[in-house]
Protein backbone atom coordinates (compact mmCIF):
# COMPACT_ATOMS: atom_id res chain seq x y z
CA UNK A 1 0.00 0.00 0.00
CA UNK A 2 2.23 3.15 -1.17
CA UNK A 3 2.39 6.03 1.64
CA UNK A 4 1.07 9.42 0.27
CA UNK A 5 1.59 13.09 0.76
CA UNK A 6 -0.11 14.76 3.50
CA UNK A 7 -2.27 17.73 2.09
CA UNK A 8 -2.38 20.66 4.22
CA UNK A 9 -6.47 20.64 3.85
CA UNK A 10 -6.22 16.60 5.20
CA UNK A 11 -4.23 17.57 8.33
CA UNK A 12 -6.40 20.55 8.85
CA UNK A 13 -9.33 18.54 8.91
CA UNK A 14 -7.55 15.91 11.11
CA UNK A 15 -6.77 18.08 13.89
CA UNK A 16 -10.37 19.72 13.47
CA UNK A 17 -11.94 15.91 14.23
CA UNK A 18 -9.36 15.69 17.07
CA UNK A 19 -9.90 19.68 18.32
CA UNK A 20 -13.68 19.07 18.04
CA UNK A 21 -13.49 15.66 20.03
CA UNK A 22 -11.64 16.85 22.65
CA UNK A 23 -13.48 19.99 23.10
CA UNK A 24 -16.99 18.66 23.42
CA UNK A 25 -18.06 19.09 26.67
CA UNK A 26 -18.56 16.15 28.87
CA UNK A 27 -15.52 14.33 27.08
CA UNK A 28 -12.35 15.71 28.99
CA UNK A 29 -13.23 12.89 31.83
CA UNK A 30 -14.58 10.36 29.58
CA UNK A 31 -13.09 7.05 28.99
CA UNK A 32 -10.48 5.98 25.98
CA UNK A 33 -13.72 4.11 24.37
CA UNK A 34 -16.35 7.27 24.71
CA UNK A 35 -13.27 9.41 22.91
CA UNK A 36 -13.05 6.58 20.38
CA UNK A 37 -16.64 6.34 19.74
CA UNK A 38 -16.40 10.44 19.52
CA UNK A 39 -13.64 10.32 16.88
CA UNK A 40 -15.46 7.88 14.62
CA UNK A 41 -19.05 9.59 14.73
CA UNK A 42 -16.82 12.52 14.02
CA UNK A 43 -15.06 10.81 10.75
CA UNK A 44 -18.61 9.62 9.55
CA UNK A 45 -19.63 12.96 9.79
CA UNK A 46 -16.89 14.06 7.55
CA UNK A 47 -17.91 11.11 5.18
CA UNK A 48 -21.17 12.90 4.51
CA UNK A 49 -20.40 16.26 4.39
CA UNK A 50 -17.56 14.71 1.63
CA UNK A 51 -20.50 12.87 -0.07
CA UNK A 52 -22.36 16.05 -0.68
CA UNK A 53 -19.63 17.71 -1.59
CA UNK A 54 -19.39 15.51 -4.01
CA UNK A 55 -23.01 15.53 -4.75
CA UNK A 56 -22.43 19.39 -5.25
CA UNK A 57 -20.15 19.18 -7.64
CA UNK A 58 -21.93 16.59 -9.87
CA UNK A 59 -24.67 18.99 -10.38
CA UNK A 60 -22.64 21.89 -11.24
CA UNK A 61 -20.55 20.01 -12.97
CA UNK A 62 -24.39 19.00 -15.05
CA UNK A 63 -25.32 22.62 -15.29
CA UNK A 64 -22.01 23.13 -17.33
CA UNK A 65 -21.60 20.63 -19.17
CA UNK A 66 -25.50 19.40 -20.53
CA UNK A 67 -25.83 15.87 -21.05
CA UNK A 68 -23.72 13.51 -19.28
CA UNK A 69 -19.93 14.76 -19.82
CA UNK A 70 -16.99 12.64 -20.02
CA UNK A 71 -14.36 12.65 -17.36
CA UNK A 72 -10.83 11.46 -17.50
CA UNK A 73 -10.60 12.05 -13.77
CA UNK A 74 -12.13 13.21 -10.79
CA UNK A 75 -10.53 13.85 -7.59
CA UNK A 76 -12.35 15.17 -4.96
CA UNK A 77 -12.76 15.64 -0.82
CA UNK A 78 -14.67 17.89 1.76
CA UNK A 79 -14.24 21.49 0.69
CA UNK A 80 -13.21 21.11 -3.34
CA UNK A 81 -13.34 18.71 -6.51
CA UNK A 82 -11.75 18.92 -9.61
CA UNK A 83 -11.68 16.99 -13.06
CA UNK A 84 -10.94 16.51 -16.32
CA UNK A 85 -13.61 17.05 -18.58
CA UNK A 86 -13.40 15.88 -22.09
CA UNK A 87 -15.40 17.56 -24.37
CA UNK A 88 -14.35 15.40 -27.44
CA UNK A 89 -11.78 12.87 -28.43
CA UNK A 90 -9.70 14.86 -29.89
CA UNK A 91 -9.44 17.94 -27.90
CA UNK A 92 -7.56 17.73 -24.29
CA UNK A 93 -9.52 17.61 -21.46
CA UNK A 94 -10.72 20.90 -19.33
CA UNK A 95 -9.43 21.28 -16.17
CA UNK A 96 -11.99 22.10 -13.94
CA UNK A 97 -12.55 22.98 -9.97
CA UNK A 98 -15.53 23.68 -7.67
CA UNK A 99 -14.38 24.49 -4.63
CA UNK A 100 -17.94 25.25 -1.91
CA UNK A 101 -20.49 26.77 -4.50
CA UNK A 102 -18.34 27.93 -7.32
CA UNK A 103 -15.74 27.72 -9.75
CA UNK A 104 -12.41 28.60 -9.40
CA UNK A 105 -9.24 29.75 -11.37
CA UNK A 106 -6.91 26.55 -12.46
CA UNK A 107 -3.61 28.84 -12.77
CA UNK A 108 -0.88 27.14 -10.66
CA UNK A 109 -2.95 23.92 -10.39
CA UNK A 110 -2.39 20.60 -11.99
CA UNK A 111 -4.47 17.17 -12.41
CA UNK A 112 -3.15 14.77 -14.33
CA UNK A 113 -4.66 11.24 -15.46
CA UNK A 114 -2.81 8.22 -14.04
CA UNK A 115 -2.24 6.74 -17.29
CA UNK A 116 -1.22 8.31 -20.50
CA UNK A 117 -3.66 11.20 -21.72
CA UNK A 118 -4.28 9.12 -24.93
CA UNK A 119 -4.63 6.13 -22.65
CA UNK A 120 -7.23 8.04 -20.12
CA UNK A 121 -9.16 9.22 -22.99
CA UNK A 122 -10.01 6.55 -24.29
CA UNK A 123 -11.17 4.74 -20.93
CA UNK A 124 -13.06 8.31 -19.94
CA UNK A 125 -16.41 7.76 -17.60
CA UNK A 126 -19.42 9.34 -17.72
CA UNK A 127 -20.13 11.27 -14.90
CA UNK A 128 -23.67 9.53 -14.05
CA UNK A 129 -21.18 6.32 -13.28
CA UNK A 130 -20.21 8.71 -9.95
CA UNK A 131 -22.12 7.62 -7.61
CA UNK A 132 -22.41 7.85 -3.88
CA UNK A 133 -23.22 4.69 -3.13
CA UNK A 134 -20.31 2.75 -3.97
CA UNK A 135 -18.48 5.23 -1.85
CA UNK A 136 -20.87 4.64 0.91
CA UNK A 137 -20.34 0.83 0.81
CA UNK A 138 -16.74 0.92 0.76
CA UNK A 139 -16.41 3.36 3.13
CA UNK A 140 -18.52 1.18 5.93
CA UNK A 141 -16.60 -2.12 4.67
CA UNK A 142 -13.35 -0.07 5.55
CA UNK A 143 -14.20 1.34 9.01
CA UNK A 144 -16.00 -1.86 9.51
CA UNK A 145 -12.58 -3.49 10.58
CA UNK A 146 -11.46 -3.37 13.67
CA UNK A 147 -9.19 0.12 14.62
CA UNK A 148 -10.14 1.44 11.38
CA UNK A 149 -13.53 3.24 12.41
CA UNK A 150 -11.55 6.53 13.31
CA UNK A 151 -9.97 6.67 10.29
CA UNK A 152 -9.94 9.78 8.31
CA UNK A 153 -10.64 9.54 4.78
CA UNK A 154 -8.57 12.86 2.96
CA UNK A 155 -9.28 12.48 -0.34
CA UNK A 156 -10.56 10.49 -3.36
CA UNK A 157 -9.44 10.24 -6.82
CA UNK A 158 -11.13 8.18 -9.75
CA UNK A 159 -9.80 7.48 -12.84
CA UNK A 160 -8.19 4.80 -15.28
CA UNK A 161 -5.41 3.06 -13.29
CA UNK A 162 -2.93 0.83 -15.68
CA UNK A 163 -2.23 -1.22 -13.12
CA UNK A 164 -5.55 -2.07 -12.33
CA UNK A 165 -6.55 -1.92 -15.83
CA UNK A 166 -9.89 -0.60 -15.26
CA UNK A 167 -11.22 2.48 -13.66
CA UNK A 168 -10.83 2.87 -9.84
CA UNK A 169 -11.04 5.09 -6.76
CA UNK A 170 -8.03 5.48 -4.79
CA UNK A 171 -8.83 6.81 -1.40
CA UNK A 172 -5.85 8.45 0.84
CA UNK A 173 -6.99 7.05 4.15
CA UNK A 174 -5.17 8.86 7.11
CA UNK A 175 -4.87 6.30 10.27
CA UNK A 176 -6.33 7.91 13.61
CA UNK A 177 -4.43 5.08 14.94
CA UNK A 178 -1.01 5.12 13.55
CA UNK A 179 -0.58 8.45 11.93
CA UNK A 180 -0.15 6.81 8.29
CA UNK A 181 -1.33 7.89 4.82
CA UNK A 182 -1.69 5.46 2.94
CA UNK A 183 -4.13 4.57 -0.38
CA UNK A 184 -6.64 1.87 -1.07
CA UNK A 185 -8.40 1.12 -4.40
CA UNK A 186 -11.77 0.30 -4.83
CA UNK A 187 -14.17 -0.19 -7.87
CA UNK A 188 -16.50 3.01 -8.36
CA UNK A 189 -19.79 0.71 -9.25
CA UNK A 190 -19.31 -1.66 -6.54
CA UNK A 191 -17.31 -0.14 -3.42
CA UNK A 192 -15.75 -3.23 -3.52
CA UNK A 193 -11.84 -3.12 -2.68
CA UNK A 194 -9.82 -3.33 -5.96
CA UNK A 195 -6.09 -5.38 -5.63
CA UNK A 196 -3.14 -4.51 -7.72
CA UNK A 197 -0.95 -7.33 -8.48
CA UNK A 198 2.09 -4.46 -8.87
CA UNK A 199 0.51 -3.00 -5.45
CA UNK A 200 3.44 -3.32 -2.16
CA UNK A 201 1.55 -5.74 0.72
CA UNK A 202 -0.83 -4.40 3.09
CA UNK A 203 0.66 -3.04 6.48
CA UNK A 204 0.87 -5.10 9.45
CA UNK A 205 -2.39 -4.91 11.74
CA UNK A 206 -2.44 -2.05 13.48
CA UNK A 207 -0.90 -2.13 17.16
CA UNK A 208 -4.10 -1.12 19.63
CA UNK A 209 -2.02 0.37 22.20
CA UNK A 210 -0.49 4.55 21.18
CA UNK A 211 3.16 3.61 21.62
CA UNK A 212 6.04 3.46 19.32
CA UNK A 213 9.68 2.20 18.34
CA UNK A 214 10.50 5.06 15.89
CA UNK A 215 8.49 8.04 16.38
CA UNK A 216 9.93 9.16 12.90
CA UNK A 217 7.17 7.52 11.34
CA UNK A 218 4.71 9.59 13.50
CA UNK A 219 4.91 13.13 12.53
CA UNK A 220 1.63 13.22 10.77
CA UNK A 221 0.28 11.83 14.87
CA UNK A 222 2.16 14.12 16.28
CA UNK A 223 0.68 17.14 14.87
CA UNK A 224 -2.42 16.27 14.69
CA UNK A 225 -2.05 16.02 18.94
CA UNK A 226 -0.27 19.23 19.22
CA UNK A 227 -2.83 20.83 17.03
CA UNK A 228 -5.69 19.53 19.73
CA UNK A 229 -3.71 21.56 22.17
CA UNK A 230 -2.38 23.99 19.96
CA UNK A 231 -4.34 25.00 17.39
CA UNK A 232 -3.10 28.08 15.54
CA UNK A 233 0.46 29.08 16.71
CA UNK A 234 2.54 28.59 13.59
CA UNK A 235 5.74 26.15 14.08
CA UNK A 236 8.72 27.35 15.32
CA UNK A 237 11.48 24.14 14.28
CA UNK A 238 10.45 20.90 14.63
CA UNK A 239 12.80 18.18 15.62
CA UNK A 240 12.26 14.23 15.31
CA UNK A 241 14.46 11.45 16.37
CA UNK A 242 13.22 8.22 17.06
CA UNK A 243 12.62 8.40 20.44
CA UNK A 244 11.39 12.06 20.65
CA UNK A 245 9.23 14.85 18.68
CA UNK A 246 10.31 18.36 20.05
CA UNK A 247 8.08 21.29 18.69
CA UNK A 248 9.26 24.76 19.13
CA UNK A 249 6.77 27.29 17.84
CA UNK A 250 6.80 30.58 16.88
CA UNK A 251 5.92 32.26 20.38
CA UNK A 252 8.87 30.47 21.46
CA UNK A 253 6.83 27.50 23.79
CA UNK A 254 7.70 24.18 23.67
CA UNK A 255 6.31 20.98 23.21
CA UNK A 256 7.51 17.11 23.58
CA UNK A 257 6.00 14.08 22.13
CA UNK A 258 7.06 11.02 23.18
CA UNK A 259 7.14 7.61 22.54
CA UNK A 260 4.01 6.58 24.67
CA UNK A 261 2.18 9.32 21.89
CA UNK A 262 1.87 11.63 25.34
CA UNK A 263 2.10 15.32 24.57
CA UNK A 264 3.73 17.62 27.10
CA UNK A 265 4.55 21.36 27.59
CA UNK A 266 8.09 22.31 28.49
CA UNK A 267 9.94 25.22 28.92
CA UNK A 268 10.04 28.71 26.97
CA UNK A 269 12.59 28.68 24.10
CA UNK A 270 14.61 32.12 25.35
CA UNK A 271 17.39 31.24 22.86
CA UNK A 272 18.24 33.11 19.30
CA UNK A 273 18.12 30.22 16.71
CA UNK A 274 14.23 30.99 15.88
CA UNK A 275 12.45 32.81 13.17
CA UNK A 276 9.37 34.31 14.96
CA UNK A 277 7.55 34.45 11.78
CA UNK A 278 7.28 31.08 12.25
CA UNK A 279 6.05 28.74 9.24
CA UNK A 280 2.79 26.13 8.59
CA UNK A 281 2.84 22.57 8.79
CA UNK A 282 0.85 22.32 5.46
CA UNK A 283 4.49 23.97 3.93
CA UNK A 284 6.31 20.94 4.22
CA UNK A 285 5.39 17.33 2.52
CA UNK A 286 5.39 15.17 5.92
CA UNK A 287 5.55 11.93 3.57
CA UNK A 288 9.05 12.50 2.35
CA UNK A 289 10.97 12.32 5.46
CA UNK A 290 10.42 8.33 5.22
CA UNK A 291 13.16 9.13 1.83
CA UNK A 292 15.22 11.15 2.98
CA UNK A 293 17.66 9.60 4.89
CA UNK A 294 18.24 7.25 2.45
CA UNK A 295 18.84 10.19 -0.02
CA UNK A 296 20.95 12.07 2.53
CA UNK A 297 22.84 8.97 2.77
CA UNK A 298 23.99 8.81 -0.92
CA UNK A 299 24.19 12.58 -0.90
CA UNK A 300 26.71 12.63 2.01
CA UNK A 301 28.30 9.32 1.03
CA UNK A 302 27.44 7.42 4.25
CA UNK A 303 27.53 3.97 4.93
CA UNK A 304 23.90 2.71 4.39
CA UNK A 305 24.24 1.60 8.17
CA UNK A 306 23.46 5.44 8.73
CA UNK A 307 20.07 5.32 7.85
CA UNK A 308 18.56 4.45 10.84
CA UNK A 309 20.77 6.66 12.55
CA UNK A 310 19.13 10.09 10.72
CA UNK A 311 17.07 12.70 12.55
CA UNK A 312 15.59 15.79 11.14
CA UNK A 313 15.13 18.99 11.51
CA UNK A 314 12.47 21.33 9.93
CA UNK A 315 13.08 25.07 10.76
CA UNK A 316 13.72 27.90 9.31
CA UNK A 317 17.45 30.59 9.77
CA UNK A 318 16.77 32.91 12.60
CA UNK A 319 16.50 35.67 10.03
CA UNK A 320 13.64 34.09 8.51
CA UNK A 321 15.32 32.39 5.29
CA UNK A 322 13.42 29.37 3.37
CA UNK A 323 11.98 26.85 5.60
CA UNK A 324 14.27 23.91 4.97
CA UNK A 325 14.57 19.76 6.54
CA UNK A 326 18.18 18.79 7.50
CA UNK A 327 19.09 15.30 8.25
CA UNK A 328 21.68 14.73 10.27
CA UNK A 329 23.32 11.36 10.66
CA UNK A 330 23.72 10.66 14.77
CA UNK A 331 26.32 7.76 14.28
CA UNK A 332 29.07 9.95 13.79
CA UNK A 333 30.90 12.68 15.85
CA UNK A 334 30.52 16.61 15.96
CA UNK A 335 30.23 18.06 13.69
CA UNK A 336 28.14 15.51 12.27
CA UNK A 337 27.59 15.13 8.26
CA UNK A 338 24.21 17.21 7.31
CA UNK A 339 22.18 17.21 4.60
CA UNK A 340 19.47 20.25 3.68
CA UNK A 341 16.67 19.35 1.64
CA UNK A 342 13.62 21.84 0.67
CA UNK A 343 10.16 21.35 2.36
CA UNK A 344 9.01 18.93 -0.42
CA UNK A 345 12.51 16.85 0.20
CA UNK A 346 14.40 18.05 -2.81
CA UNK A 347 17.86 17.81 -2.26
CA UNK A 348 19.68 20.94 -1.92
CA UNK A 349 23.04 20.94 -0.72
CA UNK A 350 25.26 17.97 1.84
CA UNK A 351 28.30 18.96 3.94
CA UNK A 352 30.17 16.80 1.80
CA UNK B 1 26.21 -2.18 -7.86
CA UNK B 2 24.19 -1.43 -11.64
CA UNK B 3 26.45 -1.90 -14.29
CA UNK B 4 27.49 1.23 -15.42
CA UNK B 5 27.15 2.22 -18.46
CA UNK B 6 29.31 2.90 -20.93
CA UNK B 7 27.89 5.81 -23.35
CA UNK B 8 24.52 7.69 -23.90
CA UNK B 9 24.38 8.99 -27.44
CA UNK B 10 21.11 10.91 -26.83
CA UNK B 11 22.15 12.61 -24.07
CA UNK B 12 25.57 13.41 -25.17
CA UNK B 13 23.62 15.05 -28.43
CA UNK B 14 22.18 17.41 -26.28
CA UNK B 15 25.88 18.41 -24.80
CA UNK B 16 26.60 21.05 -27.00
CA UNK B 17 23.63 23.20 -26.91
CA UNK B 18 23.80 22.43 -22.79
CA UNK B 19 26.93 24.12 -22.33
CA UNK B 20 25.79 27.13 -24.57
CA UNK B 21 22.76 27.74 -22.18
CA UNK B 22 25.21 27.50 -19.19
CA UNK B 23 23.04 25.12 -18.13
CA UNK B 24 23.52 21.67 -16.69
CA UNK B 25 21.55 20.15 -19.85
CA UNK B 26 18.93 21.55 -22.03
CA UNK B 27 15.13 21.54 -20.64
CA UNK B 28 14.39 19.36 -23.82
CA UNK B 29 17.01 16.30 -23.01
CA UNK B 30 14.84 16.19 -19.07
CA UNK B 31 11.89 14.03 -20.45
CA UNK B 32 14.74 11.84 -22.03
CA UNK B 33 17.18 11.64 -19.26
CA UNK B 34 18.00 8.28 -17.81
CA UNK B 35 18.88 9.72 -14.64
CA UNK B 36 21.01 7.13 -12.90
CA UNK B 37 23.08 7.12 -15.97
CA UNK B 38 23.48 11.18 -15.23
CA UNK B 39 24.20 10.38 -11.88
CA UNK B 40 26.69 7.70 -12.67
CA UNK B 41 27.96 10.06 -15.25
CA UNK B 42 28.59 13.23 -12.56
CA UNK B 43 30.04 10.95 -10.15
CA UNK B 44 32.88 9.97 -12.50
CA UNK B 45 33.54 13.96 -13.02
CA UNK B 46 33.66 14.74 -8.87
CA UNK B 47 30.17 16.44 -8.76
CA UNK B 48 29.34 17.51 -5.61
CA UNK B 49 25.41 16.60 -4.51
CA UNK B 50 23.94 19.49 -5.02
CA UNK B 51 24.68 19.19 -8.79
CA UNK B 52 21.03 18.34 -8.73
CA UNK B 53 19.94 21.45 -8.11
CA UNK B 54 21.40 22.60 -11.26
CA UNK B 55 19.92 19.83 -12.80
CA UNK B 56 16.44 21.03 -11.58
CA UNK B 57 16.82 24.38 -12.47
CA UNK B 58 17.73 23.20 -15.93
CA UNK B 59 14.29 20.71 -15.60
CA UNK B 60 11.39 23.42 -15.16
CA UNK B 61 8.92 21.25 -16.27
CA UNK B 62 7.08 19.59 -13.27
CA UNK B 63 6.80 16.30 -15.48
CA UNK B 64 9.58 15.92 -16.14
CA UNK B 65 11.43 16.68 -13.09
CA UNK B 66 14.95 14.45 -11.87
CA UNK B 67 14.73 11.24 -10.49
CA UNK B 68 16.64 12.23 -7.55
CA UNK B 69 16.83 8.93 -6.00
CA UNK B 70 17.88 7.19 -9.04
CA UNK B 71 20.75 10.27 -9.45
CA UNK B 72 22.08 9.78 -6.29
CA UNK B 73 22.25 6.05 -6.35
CA UNK B 74 23.93 6.62 -10.22
CA UNK B 75 26.43 9.14 -8.86
CA UNK B 76 27.10 6.97 -5.73
CA UNK B 77 28.28 4.46 -8.65
CA UNK B 78 29.92 7.16 -10.11
CA UNK B 79 32.11 8.11 -7.44
CA UNK B 80 33.24 4.81 -6.84
CA UNK B 81 35.77 5.32 -10.19
CA UNK B 82 35.91 8.50 -9.50
CA UNK B 83 37.40 8.09 -5.97
CA UNK B 84 40.16 5.55 -7.02
CA UNK B 85 43.75 7.00 -5.19
CA UNK B 86 45.26 6.87 -8.58
CA UNK B 87 42.95 9.12 -10.05
CA UNK B 88 44.12 11.82 -6.90
CA UNK B 89 47.36 11.91 -8.26
CA UNK B 90 46.34 12.59 -12.21
CA UNK B 91 43.58 15.11 -11.10
CA UNK B 92 45.70 17.04 -8.84
CA UNK B 93 49.15 16.74 -10.99
CA UNK B 94 46.56 18.20 -13.93
CA UNK B 95 45.29 21.40 -11.69
CA UNK B 96 41.79 19.40 -12.11
CA UNK B 97 39.52 20.95 -9.00
CA UNK B 98 38.20 18.50 -6.41
CA UNK B 99 34.87 19.26 -4.30
CA UNK B 100 35.86 16.79 -1.04
CA UNK B 101 33.44 14.04 -2.31
CA UNK B 102 35.15 11.13 -1.46
CA UNK B 103 35.02 8.99 1.52
CA UNK B 104 38.78 7.28 1.12
CA UNK B 105 40.92 9.83 3.05
CA UNK B 106 43.70 8.71 0.75
CA UNK B 107 42.26 10.63 -1.61
CA UNK B 108 42.38 13.77 -0.43
CA UNK B 109 45.64 13.52 0.80
CA UNK B 110 46.90 12.27 -2.42
CA UNK B 111 45.50 14.98 -3.98
CA UNK B 112 46.72 18.16 -2.37
CA UNK B 113 50.39 16.59 -2.45
CA UNK B 114 49.30 16.07 -6.14
CA UNK B 115 48.16 20.07 -6.67
CA UNK B 116 50.69 21.12 -4.79
CA UNK B 117 53.65 19.63 -7.03
CA UNK B 118 51.12 21.43 -10.08
CA UNK B 119 51.03 24.41 -8.49
CA UNK B 120 54.50 24.64 -7.87
CA UNK B 121 55.29 23.65 -11.79
CA UNK B 122 52.74 26.19 -12.74
CA UNK B 123 55.15 28.86 -10.86
CA UNK B 124 57.92 28.08 -12.16
CA UNK B 125 56.47 28.18 -15.71
CA UNK B 126 55.22 30.99 -15.42
CA UNK B 127 58.34 32.80 -14.21
CA UNK B 128 60.47 31.53 -17.05
CA UNK B 129 58.01 32.75 -19.31
CA UNK B 130 58.62 35.89 -17.54
CA UNK B 131 62.51 35.31 -17.99
CA UNK B 132 62.04 34.67 -21.41
CA UNK B 133 60.49 37.83 -22.07
CA UNK B 134 62.69 39.89 -20.26
CA UNK B 135 65.78 38.27 -22.33
CA UNK B 136 64.17 39.18 -25.38
CA UNK B 137 63.39 42.49 -24.63
CA UNK B 138 66.72 43.09 -23.40
CA UNK B 139 68.22 41.54 -26.86
CA UNK B 140 65.60 44.11 -29.01
CA UNK B 141 67.52 46.59 -30.28
CA UNK B 142 65.04 49.26 -30.06
CA UNK B 143 65.16 48.73 -26.34
CA UNK B 144 66.50 52.05 -24.62
CA UNK B 145 69.24 52.06 -22.33
CA UNK B 146 67.44 52.91 -19.35
CA UNK B 147 64.90 49.93 -19.73
CA UNK B 148 67.22 47.36 -20.72
CA UNK B 149 69.13 48.65 -17.51
CA UNK B 150 65.78 47.55 -15.74
CA UNK B 151 64.87 44.41 -16.76
CA UNK B 152 68.00 43.09 -16.02
CA UNK B 153 67.53 43.84 -12.74
CA UNK B 154 64.54 42.58 -12.72
CA UNK B 155 65.90 39.34 -14.26
CA UNK B 156 68.02 38.80 -11.65
CA UNK B 157 65.09 39.07 -9.29
CA UNK B 158 63.25 36.55 -11.51
CA UNK B 159 66.14 34.41 -11.64
CA UNK B 160 65.97 34.03 -7.94
CA UNK B 161 62.58 33.66 -7.82
CA UNK B 162 62.82 30.36 -9.94
CA UNK B 163 65.26 29.23 -8.09
CA UNK B 164 62.72 29.20 -4.91
CA UNK B 165 60.24 27.79 -7.08
CA UNK B 166 61.90 25.08 -8.38
CA UNK B 167 63.24 24.16 -4.64
CA UNK B 168 59.36 24.12 -3.77
CA UNK B 169 58.67 21.73 -6.84
CA UNK B 170 61.15 19.79 -5.67
CA UNK B 171 59.87 20.03 -2.20
CA UNK B 172 56.16 19.01 -2.94
CA UNK B 173 57.13 16.31 -5.52
CA UNK B 174 59.20 14.53 -2.94
CA UNK B 175 56.15 14.70 -0.50
CA UNK B 176 54.09 13.25 -3.01
CA UNK B 177 56.17 10.52 -3.70
CA UNK B 178 56.55 9.46 -0.41
CA UNK B 179 52.81 9.67 0.54
CA UNK B 180 52.51 7.50 -3.21
CA UNK B 181 54.96 5.02 -1.16
CA UNK B 182 53.17 5.18 2.09
CA UNK B 183 49.67 4.35 0.54
CA UNK B 184 50.50 2.26 -2.12
CA UNK B 185 49.53 3.95 -4.85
Amino acid sequence: MPASRITPAALVTAAAILTAAAATPGVAGAQAADVAALQAREARNADTRTLAALEGFRQALVARYPGDPKLTMLEFGESEATALVLGSPASPPEFVIWRGDRWVGTESRKLEPWARPDVAAANAFPLSSVRASPFRAWQDGWRRTPGQATDFFMKYAMGYDPGAGRVVVRATVGSMTTGRIAEQRFDPASGAPVAVAAAAPPPAPKAAPRRSDDLRRDVGIAIAALRREVPATRMGAVRVTRGEIAFTLADRSTWRFDATHTLTPGPRYDGSFLCEQGWSESDVDWTVLTHLPRNGVLAAGLDDESERHARFVIDRPRDCGGLAIEVFYDNYRVPQPWVRFDPRGRLLRSSR
Amino acid sequence: MKRLPAARPAILAWAGPALVACATMAAQACPITDWYAQGVADGRAGYASDRIARHREACPDTKAVPDERAWLEGRRDGLAEYCQPRRAVDAGLAGRGYAGVCRDPRYGRLYTAARRVHDARSRVASIERDIAASRRDIADRTTSDVRRDMLRRQLLTLEGDRHRALGVQSEAQATLDRLRQELGV
